[in-house]
């Protein structure tokens, strides 16, 4: 047997073999981890341009609301501190653990209950009511809460799957052996507390 | 079979993961441009809405939905989970658009594709909602706002899109020629033989009745009630 033949031999083996460890490869998680963490960067950066997107349209409406209701400062003081709060905490996909996502929550909620009584003091007014530049601004924020509430749900996904993928096996493998990343955190439900009381009812 | 094996492994592990979602409806497919299961519109009607919608398809997908009840779903849910299965309009315009009607509950939205939330922001969203559908739908006039929704969105959608950007060709040196011939090709093999392994996932994408459905949504838009 010469060399020659040898080599005959051994190149289709070594492509056979070639081909079922890149078959292995890509089930195994060497593909699939940096690109679920690509997807969990992307679904975190819509959530907080989705936050942005609502901070931005709040100082518009505390404006139209003063031009109607000059003595409700005790609401307007109250969404501008919210909203300085919420907007001093930016948190990139890197940094983001359980305590920091926590924090950024409760400001959000601050935020998000704040604006619920800045449109309830509109209650009280009937020309701002029928405002078209209010009307405007509250459909604007509606459909704010709702791409929040999109962003959240897939940023959730994401970071489902993420997790599964480094905690499950075999892909919790290659993870602890090339890529050592950490679990990413949760949201919890919105306002756990507020859900379980059930709601005043005053008259 | 590597990757059976691992599917396998995965249900066994931690189940179905769509099970979970057993008690919501289930998104029907896409059967043309406008999906009545109320029968709030007779055959006419609907149809006239299909030319009107299907003329205008260069700059936008509109598609109607009329459901029966919400069952007790809330209908920002229900649109986006619509639309993120039918996935309409066109993946370089995202300007695909759901009209989405509850007649039982006096609901409706306006879902907005993301290639048209400049043309049509929320607040335009909510003014066709309450002054064109609102008053057509409280006489009744089921078709007649849906008609004028329809056209309107049409229009906006057209003059976003109507005057594309035109490309002006680069003078090609010889070196990039060369490139072109060899290296490119030899590159584009690669990636090929790379996403042989990718395609299998793509494939189960939107379900569409035509040659497009890949629009992205990020739930801009308006609800109302009448």
């Amino acid at each position: 047997m010469t060399k020659n033949s040898f080599s005959k031999h051994l190149t289709p083996l070594f492509l056979a073999g070639f081909f079922i460890m890149s078959l292995l490869l890509t089930g195994c998680g060497v593909q699939s981890i940096p690109q679920q963490l690509n997807e969990v960067e992307a679904t975190w950066a819509e959530v907080q341009n989705q936050f942005q997107r609502r901070a931005d349209l709040i100082p518009n409406l505390v404006e139209t609301v003063k031009g109607f209701a000059k003595q409700e400062q005790g609401v307007f003081v109250g969404v501008t501190e919210a909203r300085a709060k919420a907007t001093s905490l930016n948190i990139s996909v890197n940094d983001l653990n359980e305590a920091n996502l926590k924090k950024i929550q409760e400001a959000q909620g601050q935020l998000k209950s704040a604006l619920g009584r800045l449109l309830a003091v509109a209650e009280n007014y009937p020309a701002l009511k029928s405002d078209q530049n209010f009307r405007d601004l509250q459909a604007q924020l509606e459909g704010t809460e709702n791409r929040i509430t999109i962003a959240r749900q897939r940023y959730i996904e994401s970071v489902k799957q993420f997790n599964n993928l480094i905690t499950v096996f075999p892909t919790s493998l290659t993870n602890s052996i090339f890529f050592h990343h950490e679990k990413k955190p949760q949201f919890a439900a919105e306002n756990l507390n507020e859900i379980q009381k059930p709601p005043a009812v005053k008259f | 079979m590597a990757r059976i094996f691992l599917f396998i492994f995965l249900a066994l592990a931690i189940g179905i993961p769509e099970s979970t979602y057993a008690e919501l409806r289930a998104i029907p497919t896409l059967t043309g441009p406008v999906i009545d299961e109320a029968g709030l519109l007779n055959a006419t009607e609907a149809s006239n809405l299909e030319k009107v919608i299907s003329n205008n398809t260069s700059h936008s997908q509109i598609q109607i939905w009329i459901i029966k009840s919400l069952e007790n779903e809330p209908i920002e849910n229900l649109s986006i989970r619509a639309v993120e299965t039918w996935k309409l309009g066109s993946a370089q315009r995202d300007n695909g658009v759901l009209i989405l009607v509850s007649p039982s509950d006096r609901k409706m939205r306006i879902e907005v594709g993301q290639g048209l939330e400049g043309a049509i922001p929320d607040a335009f969203a909510a003014r066709i909602v309450r002054n064109i559908i609102g008053p057509a739908f409280r006489e009744r006039a089921y078709y007649r706002g849906l008609f004028l929704a329809v056209s309107e969105i049409s229009e906006i959608s057209r003059r976003e899109f109507e005057s594309p950007g035109q490309t002006i060709a680069a003078p090609v040196s010889g070196f990039e020629k060369l490139l072109g011939m060899f290296f490119i090709p030899l590159l584009f093999i690669i990636m090929l033989l790379v996403n042989v392994f990718r395609v299998r996932n793509r494939l189960a994408g939107g379900n569409i009745y035509g040659a497009r459905g890949s629009g992205g949504f990020s739930g801009g838009g308006s609800s109302g009630s009448w």
